[in-house]
């Protein structure tokens, strides 16, 4: 009986060793991009496109549309709606721009280039549109601490898991017809993070997401600079690019004449019916 | 021998010159990204300027009449009414308006102008004051009509001038002219 409980010992220890060796001693990495590059200049068959200067119709109407990605999943629909409306009102509060529309993520074609864009200006009737892509990289490594993983408590309380993500948001601004990128605005963010090995999964979701966030919030910021500084640019290079002022941008006080002659009529009728004419 | 309408006349002269020379028109002009970096005169000076020559000449037209017959008549505050409808239907079309860029045009003034001379009119006037209140009640019938209908009531402004006619001044102009003609009645003696 005696020399059981040694051997009752050993064969626990062995099994919360056997559970635990999975999750010790291995790093790992996780990539998920879209490229503007490659959805728009992938087909190297095709001659290259050569900007021309952009005829900018103002007020614009602008869409904003993500780039697809290799793993579209990383951004659901939702979410990027959510991010394309916080570009959304960026633009929105510039006097130039006077309709902004959504374009839905299935409405872009991996590797889809002008081409497809072409297509989405004809759908929307838009010729400015801001491409958002993305590239977060998430480091999962196991700290010091990792090491009270060889205990079953351990793997549950112990936030040995160090999560690191990268992520980068872009929006580059084109002008359809002439293909060519009036300015672009990025937004980097770092977030660091800790996990258990049993919620290391749900960790890296949320730090995902926080991390497309505070991108989203440094990028806003960011597109704010770049589109006064293309303002001003647009004023110093004339010849760069060509801005034609519709109609509805300028708003005018303007009599037509014959509101003009009723004013008068009933100015004189009320004085000539009344008792004093031009006398005070 | 009636006293030369002084402030009428600086008003039409210095929207010539506004309109006609180019440095004034660039600095008076209600140009929205100019007001937010702190160029708050163009909120009231926007209205003294005009994109054409035909554009100044029909506000001059609706505008000099109703001038004169306001300083004939002995309505003393009819300069302060233009200034403070000029600053206020700017401050509309900044809060009002965000999308329009650039504003010119004295239109609104012009309406601010007879809704002063005409509430002012019915307060002195008490035996004909229905002629005034007939005339009040058709400038009102006319810019709520053209706002409603989203242009101006008989034609629209030239297509050369590459502007969008605003009724919302017309209707901003004649409310704030005549709130400030019951105003400023109240205030003066007899």
């Amino acid at each position: 009986m005696t020399k059981r409980i040694p051997a009752t010992v050993f064969l626990i220890a062995a099994a919360l060793l056997l559970t635990s060796c999975q999750t010790i001693g291995y790093g790992s990495k996780q990539h998920n991009n879209s490229s503007v590059v490659e959805y728009l200049y992938s087909d190297r068959k095709a001659p290259p496109q050569v900007p021309s200067i952009p005829n900018l119709t103002l007020p614009l109407k602008v869409a904003i549309a993500f780039v697809p990605g290799r793993d579209n999943s990383i951004l659901d629909e939702p979410f990027r709606m959510e991010l394309a409306d916080r570009v959304a009102r960026e633009f929105e509060t510039q006097p130039f721009v006077k309709e902004i529309q959504r374009i839905p993520g299935s409405y872009l074609t991996p590797k889809g280039g002008f081409e497809n864009l072409d297509q989405v200006r004809t759908m929307y009737g838009t010729d400015v549109v801001a491409l958002i892509s993305y590239d977060q990289v998430q480091h999962t490594d196991e700290g010091m601490l990792s090491v009270l993983y060889w205990t079953l408590v351990g793997l549950y309380v112990v936030n040995g898991e160090k999560n690191d993500t990268s992520t980068m948001l872009d929006a580059a601004v084109f002008d359809i017809p002439s293909r060519k990128m009036l300015f672009r605005a990025p937004g980097i963010s770092h977030v660091k993070g800790e996990a258990t090995p049993i919620n290391l999964s749900e960790k890296r979701r949320l730090d995902s997401r926080k991390g497309f966030e505070e991108a989203a919030g440094l990028m806003t910021g960011n597109l704010k600079k770049e589109l006064d500084a293309f303002k001003e640019k647009v004023k110093k290079q004339p010849e760069q690019y060509k801005v034609i002022q519709s109609s509805e941008y300028r708003g005018g006080g303007a009599t037509d004449l014959p509101s003009a002659f009723l004013l008068l009529a009933l100015t004189g009728f009320a004085l000539l019916c009344g008792k004093r004419g031009l006398r005070a | 021998m009636r006293r030369l309408p002084v402030f009428t006349l600086a008003v039409a002269l210095l929207a010539a010159l506004a309109t006609f020379w180019p440095p004034a028109f660039a600095f008076l002009v209600y140009d929205r990204a100019a007001v937010q970096g702190g160029q708050w005169w163009r909120l009231a000076t926007g209205h003294l300027v005009h994109y054409s020559a035909t554009h100044l000449f029909i506000n001059l037209l609706a505008f000099l009449p109703v001038g004169l017959v306001a300083l004939w008549r002995g309505h003393r505050r009819f300069p302060l009414a233009l200034l403070v409808s000029a600053l206020i239907v700017g401050i509309g079309f900044y809060f009002l308006m965000p999308k329009m860029a650039f504003y010119a045009g004295l239109s609104g003034i012009v309406n601010a102008a007879y809704g002063f001379l005409f509430v002012s009119e019915i307060y002195r006037e008490k035996g004909k004051s229905w002629l005034w209140g007939a005339a009040l009640g058709i400038l009102f019938l006319k810019s709520t009509l053209e706002f409603l209908l989203g242009g101006t009531f008989f034609v629209g402004a030239p297509e050369t001038d590459n502007f969008v006619a605003l009724p919302a001044a017309h209707l901003m102009g004649a409310v704030v002219g005549s709130i400030f003609g019951h105003w400023a009645r109240k205030r003066e003696p007899g």
